[in-house]
């Protein structure tokens, strides 16, 4: 699985999640607020892709992240084995 | 007649941590086969199984399983179906709500977020259990909270969800008792846990503690009401929610803070 499977997981929960939003303009280097996304609907864009992912990342790793970019690149992380980093949403 | 627990399956969910590691603690001391469930997963589990061997106790199981998915808790029970008979205890600690600022937040998605991982597995996990072992455990203790009586600032729906959970607690004690299962439900008011500081703030557990520390309920506290529920002389409590809080609740009233004023100053919304 690349990179760019698990970034496609995660905006396809984010689309599931936010009434109205396009995917193909999701911009990874936004958060997933900046979409409209509130607590639940990150709750369950996080939770979400884990599961279809079948990867499990520690809570404190998640309360870091500043942007889809860092999501992608942690669920990556767990699921190839591979340390790419979090983003840090410049 | 007190219940031997060694060997016995014990199944916590939301066990990782505060009150549902305690629990595990507890009733791991007593000699009980632990399993432990969580959603998100500690950063190091090491530090569980180190507190579980302080203890003398089995090495628990943890189990990566969201209490909101049916699927997910019938694994956790087939696994622990592969070394035991029957289910002894399931403990619901488990629980998700969404804050809310005001009732534009109300949401009947969040309201159902709420009641799907905090109340309704109280009755999906006894469900599973039934269809996995045959019988429904022998005892099941759900965790609650003041919350489902009184009002605690942005706790509405989940209040909801808690108040939902003790309604089911009675119903389902009254179905499943002349089954053998025994069905309760603890109470707890401020428990100084990583959740509390979740829905009411980082510095709310310290506030507390400034005007009565007292207050604050340990988990471990919480978690040997629940062991005791399951231990056998409490066996005639049924259908019942249980407040642990050490009686705080009782006396934590303007009564109170009228009468001790000259330790804590006191400014009027007019003042301050």
């Amino acid at each position: 699985m690349t990179r760019e499977d698990v970034l496609a997981v995660v905006v396809k929960h984010l689309a599931n999640a936010v009434d109205g939003l396009d995917a193909a303009t999701v911009d990874p280097t936004r958060s997933l607020k900046e979409y409209g996304a509130n607590s639940l609907d990150i709750v369950e864009v996080v939770s979400g892709a884990m599961r279809e992912l079948k990867v499990k990342v520690p809570r404190s790793e998640l309360n870091k992240l500043t942007n889809i970019d860092g999501l992608v690149g942690l669920l990556y992380e767990a699921k190839s084995g591979a340390p790419v980093g979090a983003g840090t949403g410049a | 007649m007190w219940n031997d627990f060694n060997g016995r399956a014990v199944l916590v969910t939301g066990g990782t941590r505060g009150i549902g590691l305690a629990t595990g603690l507890a009733f791991g001391r007593r000699g009980a086969d632990v399993t432990l469930t969580y959603k998100w997963g500690p950063d190091d589990e090491q530090p569980i199984l180190d507190a579980f061997a302080a203890a003398g106790a089995r090495t628990p199981h943890l189990v990566q399983a969201d209490a909101a998915h049916d699927d997910d808790i019938t694994e956790v029970l087939r696994g622990i179906r592969a070394r035991h008979e029957r289910l002894e205890v399931l403990v619901c600690n488990a629980a998700f709500g969404v804050p809310v600022s005001g009732v534009g937040d109300y949401s009947r998605r969040a309201f159902h977020a709420g009641l799907d991982a905090s109340a309704w597995p109280l009755v999906s996990h006894v469900q599973a259990a039934q269809a996995v072992f045959g019988r429904a455990p022998r005892y099941v203790v759900g965790v609650s909270s003041e919350g489902a009586e009184s009002m605690h600032v942005g706790y509405d729906l989940i209040g909801a969800a808690k108040a939902a959970l003790e309604t089911l607690c009675r119903y389902l004690h009254y179905r499943l008792h002349p089954h053998g299962t025994n069905v309760n439900v603890v109470r707890t008011r401020f428990v100084d846990t990583a959740s509390l500081a979740a829905t009411f703030g980082d510095g709310f557990a310290d506030f507390v503690r400034t005007y009565e520390p007292d207050v604050l309920t340990p988990p471990d506290a919480v978690a040997e009401a629940i062991v005791g529920l399951c231990a056998g002389p409490m066996d005639a409590i049924g259908g019942q929610v249980v407040t642990v809080d050490g009686g705080a609740g009782l006396y934590e009233n303007f009564s109170r803070l009228f009468q001790e004023r000259h330790l804590h100053p006191i400014r009027t919304k007019e003042t301050a």
